[in-house]
């Protein structure tokens, strides 16, 4: 985990283009900001944050060089009505609609758009089978619309939007202390890894260190919650495969970290626990002793939990150029699911590290009342988060909160080709896909 | 008295089938449960199911036929008579001479074509999906069946499931290559049509979805008493006996019923969900297996 405060770079639109054009490091997310479009290239070493002015035409698209920018150049242009010119997609994103007016975060919103929901295109060859958003049982609220040839898929599409919360105009002109709770509940599954990266950027940005026991007891939270969402990973896609039993055994665990995190922090999934300046509460007495009982109870039964990988191997596979275009991991699901199962001692060995090494005593310090723009960035189960915030004597004025399932989802899209319908659920399930992250 | 005994264990019959078709289910789901370490609902959940269901009002999609309404009774339907034909604890029912092989086959397909149909009327995706790959395996199956007739009918000279079963009883050690073949061509058949449980019902709902769900409970104790009485008719009554080989006749039944509980439950914790082309390699094998059957009675029937 680590945070930099970032000095974005102003680009005139020629630079942009030909930065475009240089397709050498990865596109991590791409927002608008006080009339500027900004996008973040490169990795957690060295991001590089580049911006451009949007004129009455818009700005100059990415998509065309980089498929990773279609989502947000769509999101942007719903948000904050600008134009991505020469855009490979120019269909709504998350306004269907349904909203009292249109481009919410533009400085002069306009009238409601007419009310439709971003439509597919398939060939007219393909059958076209079409899932959600409701899909029973607890799944995130995506609309999937396979078009199939008898029992194989040809194509994935997708249609979000369903959990759009506002969050970005929320948090605006908040302190990061009462934004913290709308930056928590981006998804529900890494509100730890959200929390942390929200915190992280607000202090850099306002130049402020957390006390180490805070910084420590963030590190527990953390790494609490990786295993339980690589657990529940693992336990939708052992369910997805028919392995009731294993399923079971992973779900056991889960909810028993769940316990021990209610009982040590206060709350199931630590929602809240993790403030901008510190930690919300110290660790309750005993709960050290909880949550190591817990992971001995999950390390005993670790080998007797690994998926058999018949049927993974081969489905949804990321080729190694897919891999660089979204700055993910190549392989097929069994890969996943082995990446997966190899993570989870790690991860448990790095919870017991940050419990045994939470020295001091303080909590968290106050917010300074400064200025300064920064990035907040944590690893979580699914991938990175990363938070951009930038703050004017103390309040947000901009912010973009990325989850990994933007990258997560869109090569779901990309790679789901050639499995059978069947397999779809597993295929879903190898990736960790939140839909509310997206949303926002 | 005879005619009179026949009518009564024909009754008996049918009521211990209509009361064990959902306790079955009920214990198969109880006890796959257990085996995934839930507590599972109780055996009996499927008659408060039904119950409930029942007392539901059935919505039907708008572009729907009457398909929707009438063939859930049609599968309904054909599933409970093939029930009252295949013999469960005694020999020498009343409808012993109907119990034809080829009959129930064609009852368990009219049942599976109906079921399909309804998956098929509202014309949404799913349903369809769900339909061809029930008539994908079930057009399998039925081949694999066929042809496990025509070797019991080879080798018993009948078609009648109570000639069958008799002469099973009969010589009960007779375990002849042929007859191997034909029980795990049997079995794999009702392996797979146990595992195997399309979304048939997506589409309908109430009163037509209770009738699916009966029709879907009838079809696996069919499958059960079948192999039962084809293959493993320990304990069954002959024809006119008496009240006390009747009670033996039907605890060796519910025996039988346990065991292959256990036997499905099992099988499917070890091989975890049957995909769809593995389902129909699984009927292929039994495919070949009923045509080994036919090959092997055959050679036996020819030998000197």
């Amino acid at each position: 985990m680590s945070a930099v405060a970032v000095q974005r770079q102003s680009v005139t639109h020629d630079q942009w283009q030909r930065l475009a054009r240089v397709p050498t490091s990865p596109l991590l997310a791409l927002w608008a900001d006080a009339g500027e479009v900004c996008a973040l290239f490169g990795d957690a070493g060295a991001p590089l944050l580049v911006a451009t002015c949007v004129d009455e035409d818009g700005y100059p698209a990415l998509s065309p060089t980089h498929p990773a920018a279609v989502w947000f150049e769509r999101l942007v242009c719903d948000l904050w009505g600008h134009v991505p010119v020469g855009g490979i997609d120019a269909r709504s994103w998350v306004d269907h609609g349904t909203w009292p007016l249109s481009r919410p975060l533009a400085s002069r919103p306009g009238p409601p758009r007419v009310r439709e929901t971003p439509e597919f295109s398939f060939e007219e060859t393909l059958d076209q089978v079409s899932i959600g958003p409701v899909r029973g049982g607890i799944e995130p609220a995506v609309h999937l619309r396979l078009g199939v040839a008898g029992e194989t898929i040809a194509r994935l599409q997708l249609r979000l939007g369903y959990t759009h919360k506002g969050t970005l105009a929320l948090v605006r002109g908040k302190s990061p202390r009462a934004a913290a709770r709308f930056a928590a509940r981006v998804s529900a599954a890494a509100t730890v890894a959200h929390s942390l990266a929200f915190a992280q950027a607000a202090e850099a940005a306002s130049g402020c260190e957390p006390p180490q026991r805070a910084q420590a007891l963030r590190e527990v939270m953390l790494q609490i919650e990786a295993v339980t969402a690589t657990l529940d990973a693992m336990a939708a896609m052992a369910e997805a495969m028919g392995r009731d039993q294993l399923a079971t055994r992973c779900a056991w665990h889960g909810e028993a970290l769940r316990r021990a995190s209610q009982f040590a922090f206060g709350h199931r999934l630590m929602m809240d626990c993790i403030v901008p300046g510190g930690v919300a509460g110290d660790l309750a007495p005993g709960g050290d002793a909880a949550i190591l009982r817990t992971l001995a109870d999950l390390t005993a039964e670790l080998p007797a939990l690994r998926l058999p990988e018949n049927r993974l191997a081969g489905l949804g596979t990321v080729t190694a150029e897919l891999a660089a275009l979204f700055s993910v991991q190549p392989g097929d699901a069994a890969t996943r699911a082995a990446h997966r199962f190899a993570a989870l001692s790690q991860q448990i060995a790095h919870t017991r590290d940050a419990l045994h090494g939470a020295p001091g005593d303080g909590l968290s310090t106050p917010m300074p009342t400064a200025s300064g723009e920064a990035i907040g960035w944590v690893e979580s189960d699914a991938g990175p988060v990363w938070h951009w915030l930038r703050l004017e004597h103390g309040q947000i004025e901009g912010a973009f909160l990325s989850d990994p399932a933007w990258l997560n989802w869109q090569l779901v899209e990309a790679v789901a080709h050639g499995s059978a319908i069947e397999d779809l659920q597993v295929l879903l399930a190898s990736f960790s896909l939140s839909a509310s992250g997206v949303d926002l | 008295m005879t005619v009179l005994g026949a009518l009564a264990a024909q009754v008996l019959h049918m009521a211990l089938m209509a009361a064990a078709a959902p306790t079955l289910t009920g214990l198969l789901r109880w006890f796959q449960a257990r085996m995934a370490g839930h507590i599972g609902s109780s055996p009996l959940q499927p008659w408060q199911d039904f119950a409930r269901l029942l007392r539901k009002q059935s919505v039907r999609a708008e572009d729907t036929s009457a398909v929707t309404t009438e063939a859930p009774i049609v599968s309904a339907a054909a599933l409970a008579v093939a029930a009252s034909l295949v013999p469960s604890f005694t020999l020498g029912m009343t409808f012993a001479r109907f119990a034809d092989l080829l009959v129930i086959a064609g009852l368990l397909a009219l049942g599976r074509a109906a079921s399909a149909l309804v998956a098929m009327d509202p014309g949404a995706a799913q349903g369809g999906i769900a339909a061809s790959r029930t008539l994908l395996l079930g057009g399998l199956a039925e081949c694999a069946l066929l042809l496990v007739l025509f070797a019991l009918a080879l080798f018993a000279g009948s078609l009648n499931v109570e000639v069958i079963a008799a002469m099973r009883i009969e010589i009960a050690g007779d375990w002849r290559v042929g007859l191997v073949f034909a029980l795990a061509a049997t079995l794999l058949v009702a392996l797979v049509d146990a595992m195997r449980r399309e979304m048939l019902g997506l589409g309908v709902s109430g009163s037509n979805l209770a009738l699916l769900e009966l029709a879907d409970a009838l079809r696996l104790l069919v499958w059960l008493d079948l192999i039962g009485a084809l293959f493993l008719p320990f304990g069954v009554a002959l024809a006119g006996a008496g009240l006390g080989e009747w009670a033996i006749g039907i605890f060796a039944w519910l025996l039988r019923l346990l065991v292959f509980v256990v036997v499905l439950v099992l099988s499917q914790t070890i091989v975890g969900s049957l995909g769809l082309a593995a389902a129909a390699r699984t009927l292929g094998v039994a495919l070949l297996l009923g045509m080994l059957a036919v090959m092997f009675v055959l050679a036996d029937m020819s030998a000197p």
